[in-house]
């Protein structure tokens, strides 16, 4: 962990302390959380010349949920997949400043994305399984990382889709094609295959916007059933969804990290105008 | 625009269009309609007692008991044939030394007709062509045959402005007030108990060499050729075009050097195949020095060349076809690019690439000018799948044309062109069939 980060570490345990003053009482428990586990400095994305998100400065907690809120095209999205580098896949893109997991740097030149997706899982707008079996596609990140045991993915399998709450539904049809289940299953596929590799953060990509109320409820509660156990991240249009399921939120305007703030705290007493006009909906 | 002309405007297209999908069918139809009626003939046919003896003789095939009793019954009749002819002969050496030089030529062009209806007569040497072992071995062409017996071809030249005309003399009046006069109707009742002929299902024409340049026998060297050299381009170009697929797709940067190879690639597919072929004996013969002299190896190597630019347009866009989500799915579980390539764009590319693989395949068995220079003979037999790398083959596609325009007996082997054609077409349908099945079955598969 290099000074600037061990730093960072201990001003932002201090602030911890007053921003937990915010939250609700039965979100304060959560398990050996605390800790930043994702650091950005001067953290900018560019595509192009165009500057997508400029200079974010942010630490996000460990174990919390962290929603990312803003008007669209407002770079949030942008932030949420530069984590995993899936910004990569745009030839175009390119960033400075420092973005650091578990304190090391995310765009080091000796930094094996590969590893690093490993570890921050990520969850798309729209349900992507891979057109093959269920168990397939569970087993498809475990199996890419060295366990090719039937006993040891099957018991993997079952493990993610219970925590993923799908396997009630599922179980006796593992072989099945996954492209047969509905949207809301699709979705939470998708959390159980990520969950399956085990990593550490959840990165959550408008996970709901595709989906019914039914299924979304749904989608929010495993969210909360997960809660404590990773870091996760979510990128939201829907602010009562930000409201109801996180903890910290970060509101982002035109590629600026206008307010990042304890949930409870930016919802009700928002610091800056801009925040509260677009909570309000004086703009969207 | 108001809604009548609207309407009016939308009837007219549709019209249109039904008519020259009407006009396409049409067109279609003459092509395919005379080669099916005439290429099943190949297959299906009323065979004569010649055709069995041929059958028995050349391809150690049918009955031998029944063929003797047919054989002896034909003989019956034709013995009375023979015993006409040894009278007049005898009959010819009594004449009168000019009314002599005045049958002899007339009764040669009958023994000849004769020859070649019912086949060696008695006293002739043996044959050595084995076309001339046989009598005609199909009914219709024996019909033909018993008609040039029973007229003579004579030329109306008299009208110098118009094209001489043609027409018919029966040979009988000509030799009226000789014995041989009685030949003719004898023949012309008896010719069916002298052939015998009935239905026959000739399945070896699919499976049986060729006897005599296709006088007899089937097209299976010529089957066999075409599988080899098509099977043979797609194991060179299939791999090889898969893998510039995904090179172009996911591995190349878009940039001067990348549009080069598009258009390049693009290029080739336009080249004329005939340039193919040229290529391949410069290339690939005299200059790689694969084989000697053709072969199906430098055959294989020019046509897959020439499907290549196909399959890897079709390979191209079965991967950009790939939904993103896939790649970002995989990649986000912690996959390598090689990774995701190998399971998930590839097998979700699978259809695609099979289709354009299948089609090429059967582009690849129907072209004829890359295998003229490259690997193709007229006749030959089958040859092993050791012989591929130094021996030439025959194929459906050229020998198709070389039978049809080069052959010195062009007009009489007309059912083996057509039975040749149906074979083309019925492999290259069938392959274009299972591609469209394949393509449903798997994309049934990935949709679950």
């Amino acid at each position: 962990m290099t000074d600037d980060a061990s730093q960072n570490l201990q001003s932002s345990s201090v602030k911890r302390a007053t921003r937990e003053m915010y939250l609700p009482p039965e979100r304060k428990i959560v398990a050996g959380g605390g800790t930043p586990h994702i650091v950005a400095k001067e953290f900018s994305i560019y595509y192009g010349e165009f500057e997508a998100v400029k200079k974010v400065s942010a630490d996000i907690l460990s174990k919390y949920v962290t929603a990312i809120i803003g008007p669209s095209g407002c770079g949030k999205s942008t932030f949420l997949r530069s984590i995993n580098r899936m910004n990569d896949l745009i030839p175009s893109c390119h960033t400075t400043g420092a973005l650091l997991f578990d304190g090391e740097d995310v765009y080091g030149k000796f930094t094996d994305e590969v590893l690093l997706r490993k570890k921050v899982g990520m969850v798309f707008q729209k349900p992507n399984p891979f057109p093959k079996s269920i168990f397939d596609n569970i087993a498809y990140g475990p199996r890419l990382h060295g366990v090719n045991d039937k006993k040891k993915l099957m018991e993997i399998v079952e493990r993610s889709l219970r925590k993923a709450a799908l396997w009630d539904e599922v179980c006796d049809r593992l072989d099945k094609n996954a492209l047969g289940l509905s949207g809301g299953q699709q979705q939470r596929l998708c959390v159980a295959r990520t969950l399956a590799v085990e990593p550490e953060v959840l990165l959550l990509d408008e996970p709901t916007s595709a989906l019914d109320p039914k299924a979304t409820a749904k989608i929010e509660d495993l969210i909360q059933e997960l809660r404590g156990s990773y870091t996760i991240m979510i990128v939201t249009h829907n602010m009562q969804q930000a409201s109801r399921v996180s903890d910290y939120t970060m509101f982002f305007y035109e590629g600026v990290l206008v307010e990042h703030a304890p949930t409870a705290q930016l919802f009700i007493n928002p610091k800056d105008s801009m925040t509260e006009d677009y909570i309000t909906g004086r703009f969207s | 625009m108001n809604l009548g002309t609207r309407k009016i405007l939308d009837r007219s297209f549709t019209a249109l269009g039904i008519g020259s999908i009407v006009i396409m069918a049409l067109a279609l139809m003459i092509v395919i309609v005379p080669i099916v009626t005439n290429g099943i003939g190949a297959l299906f046919f009323t065979g004569t007692v010649e055709h069995r003896k041929m059958l028995f003789h050349e391809f150690k095939r049918g009955d031998s008991q029944k063929l003797t009793e047919e054989s002896a019954s034909a003989e019956r009749y034709r013995a009375k044939v023979y015993e006409m002819l040894s009278g007049f002969e005898a009959e010819l050496e009594t004449m009168a030394p000019e009314k002599k030089r005045e049958y002899q030529p007339k009764y040669t062009e009958v023994r000849t007709a004769l020859q070649a209806l019912l086949g060696p007569l008695p006293g002739d040497p043996e044959p050595m062509l084995t076309r001339f072992k046989y009598g005609q071995t199909r009914w219709e062409k024996a019909e033909a045959k018993l008609h040039d017996l029973l007229y003579e071809v004579k030329w109306d030249n008299s009208d110098p402005n118009v094209m001489s005309k043609e027409y018919f003399v029966s040979r009988a009046i000509s030799f009226e007030g000789t014995s041989l006069v009685k030949l003719f109707p004898y023949v012309e009742n008896n010719i069916s108990k002298m052939l015998l002929p009935e239905f026959t299902f000739y399945w070896g024409f699919i499976t049986d060499s060729s006897v005599d340049s296709h006088f007899f026998g089937g097209i299976w060297p010529e089957i066999q050729g075409t599988f080899f050299l098509a099977v043979g381009a797609m194991l060179f170009a299939f791999p090889l075009g898969v893998i510039a697929a995904v090179y172009f797709t996911e591995y190349a940067r878009p940039g001067f050097f990348n549009s080069m190879l598009r258009s390049a690639n693009s290029t080739l597919a336009g080249v004329p195949s005939i340039v193919f072929g040229m290529f391949g004996l410069a290339f690939f013969i005299n200059t790689l020095k694969v084989s000697e002299s053709k072969s199906v190896i430098a055959g294989a190597l020019t046509l897959a060349i020439m499907i290549l630019p196909t399959i890897i347009r079709a390979a191209e866009e079965a991967i950009l076809a790939v939904p993103k989500t896939y790649r970002e799915a995989s990649l986000s579980l912690g996959s390598t690019k090689w990774n995701t390539i190998v399971t998930v764009i590839l097998p979700a590319a699978l259809p695609g690439i099979l289709t354009g693989g299948v089609i090429s395949l059967g582009r690849a068995a129907g072209e004829t000018a890359p295998i003229i220079f490259t690997a193709a003979v007229s006749v030959g037999s089958a040859i092993g799948l050791a012989d591929v790398f130094s021996s030439p083959t025959p194929a459906l596609s050229w020998n198709i044309y070389n039978l049809a325009s080069e052959h010195e007996a062009a007009a009489q082997i007309r059912h083996v062109q057509y039975g040749m054609a149906l074979a083309l077409v019925s492999i290259v349908l069938l392959l274009n069939l299972s591609a469209i099945v394949l393509r449903a079955r798997i994309s049934k598969k990935l949709k679950g």
